[in-house]
């Protein structure tokens, strides 16, 4: 039993890779995902501290996860491993990069430790298939397609939060004529969710409407997912969208008039 | 075996057709052009060119990936309209360590870093491994080396191997030699 514990510890150790980018290093730690791939973490310095990062490999989703933060399931199992885990987030080079800091040199280890264990606990709950909503996570991405596609390269940044330390995030955010404008995504598959996703949407528009002067926001318009009549015209969703109309601040966007967003966006 | 990780049946039904595929030579035109703006990543490039074998396998494509705008963070792909899981060939660099979580051996042979291929196994399973050239490549492996070496373990071309990096419509981009992924950003 011995030479077993001494294979295993052997065999362990030997995951450990480094690779030296510039100032940053990539350490390849032996934590894994469920989608088959080995987590790294970075180690670099600012000032006299440690900051050991995801390098925003998470939100790139380079670990094959398709993280869906506005499902209510995996929301919560990843604001759970946040807080477990004190991890924090910033935003650079258009991602969002999750990381630690320490300021003891002895420390670091732990940071790998905790961070390792969050990234491989976050990507693989995002392959769990919770009572997910298909037709949401579809008709989100056409959206994005169709911003990406139709408007100048950098107008829209997606899944982007008001404020780094904000829980809230917007489906796309463009910035002209020196002020932000909001963009959000209501759809689902049946009128429950359909009425949910149009909550939320009202619920954080509202929201971003208190900080409005703060953040300069001009604009908060939602595209309403009208590709299947049945739910978009059901009443019980119908009554929610000409409430929804009739509140200040409000601009509703069926999908099939989405020619008319870039008006909407300068007007 | 992982219960994620399936055989490609189709691939397995044709595997002879398959590994003759793989070991064939293959010809596309050079330069290769990278200079495509993905729609869905503005920071990525992409490159596309129709690719014959000597023994094809479909009509089957070279695709080329660069990532973030950086020359360490890039895939070459082969493809085909022969099967559904459409990729018969790949090579990574820059986006993670692979798990071969499937073969019996131990872990730390299982785990392979980039830069790397991929292939289907005799199992029918897509799986990663690096050749002694690629550990003798430096590490990280710039796109123009990388594509020297994907071409030689793919058999694509003999000579005059050549790729070109620009977005369409302006001159071939100087990018920077750093690979430091965190440069520039502030963690408050």
């Amino acid at each position: 039993m011995q030479g077993l514990l001494e294979s295993i510890k052997e065999t362990y150790n030997a995951l450990w890779h480094v690779k030296v980018l510039g100032d940053s290093l990539e350490i390849i730690t032996p934590m894994v995902t469920t989608s088959e791939a080995f987590v790294s973490v970075f180690v670099t310095k600012r000032g006299d501290e440690y900051v050991i990062t995801d390098g925003g490999w998470i939100s790139s989703g380079y670990y094959e996860c398709d993280m869906d933060l506005q499902g209510k399931a995996y929301q919560r199992l990843f604001q759970y491993y946040i807080e477990n885990y004190g991890i924090f987030q910033t935003i650079g080079h258009g991602r969002t990069l999750y990381y630690k800091k320490a300021k003891d040199r002895i420390l670091v280890v732990n940071a790998i430790f905790e961070l390792s264990h969050f990234i491989s606990a976050v990507v693989s709950g995002a392959n769990i298939q919770f009572q997910a909503d298909k037709k949401e996570i579809t008709f989100r991405r056409s959206v994005r397609n169709y911003l990406s596609l139709e408007f100048d390269e950098g107008t829209f940044r997606f899944g982007q939060k008001l404020t780094p330390n904000s829980s809230i995030e917007f489906g796309a955010m463009s910035n002209l004529g020196g002020y932000i404008q909001l963009v959000n995504v209501v759809t689902g598959s049946n009128t429950g969710y359909y009425r949910d996703s149009l909550c939320r949407s009202n619920m954080y528009f509202e929201y971003a409407r208190s900080m409005a002067e703060k953040c300069r926001i001009n604009k908060t318009i939602a595209i309403l997912d009208d590709t299947t009549p049945s739910v978009y015209n059901a009443p019980a969703v119908r009554e929610f969208i000409t409430f929804s109309q009739e509140r200040e601040g409000n601009i509703l966007l069926p999908w099939s008039k989405k020619s008319q967003l870039s008006d909407l966006l300068v007007a | 075996m992982s219960k994620l990780t399936k055989p490609d049946k189709e691939i397995l039904a044709i595997l002879n057709d398959y590994r003759l595929f793989v070991d064939s030579d293959k010809q596309i035109d050079m330069p290769f052009c990278v200079d495509e703006i993905d729609k869905n990543h503005v920071t990525d490039l992409k490159g596309e060119a129709k690719l014959n074998a000597t023994a094809p396998l479909g009509n089957t494509v070279l695709e080329c990936v660069m990532r973030e705008n950086n020359e360490y963070k890039y895939s070459f792909n082969i493809l085909t309209d022969a099967v559904k899981s459409r990729m018969l060939f790949r090579m990574d660099e820059g986006n993670g360590t692979h798990w071969n979580r499937h073969l019996p051996i131990p872990v730390d042979q299982q785990q392979v870093p980039t830069p790397h291929f991929h292939k289907v196994g005799d199992d029918g399973i897509m799986y990663a491994y690096s050749t002694d050239d690629l550990k003798a490549c430096p590490n990280p492996l710039n796109i123009h080396d990388g594509f020297l070496a994907f071409c030689k373990e793919c058999h694509v071309n003999q000579d005059n191997i050549q790729i070109n990096i620009h977005e369409e419509g302006t001159l071939p981009l100087e990018f920077a030699p750093e690979p430091d992924p965190l440069i520039g950003i502030q963690f408050p």
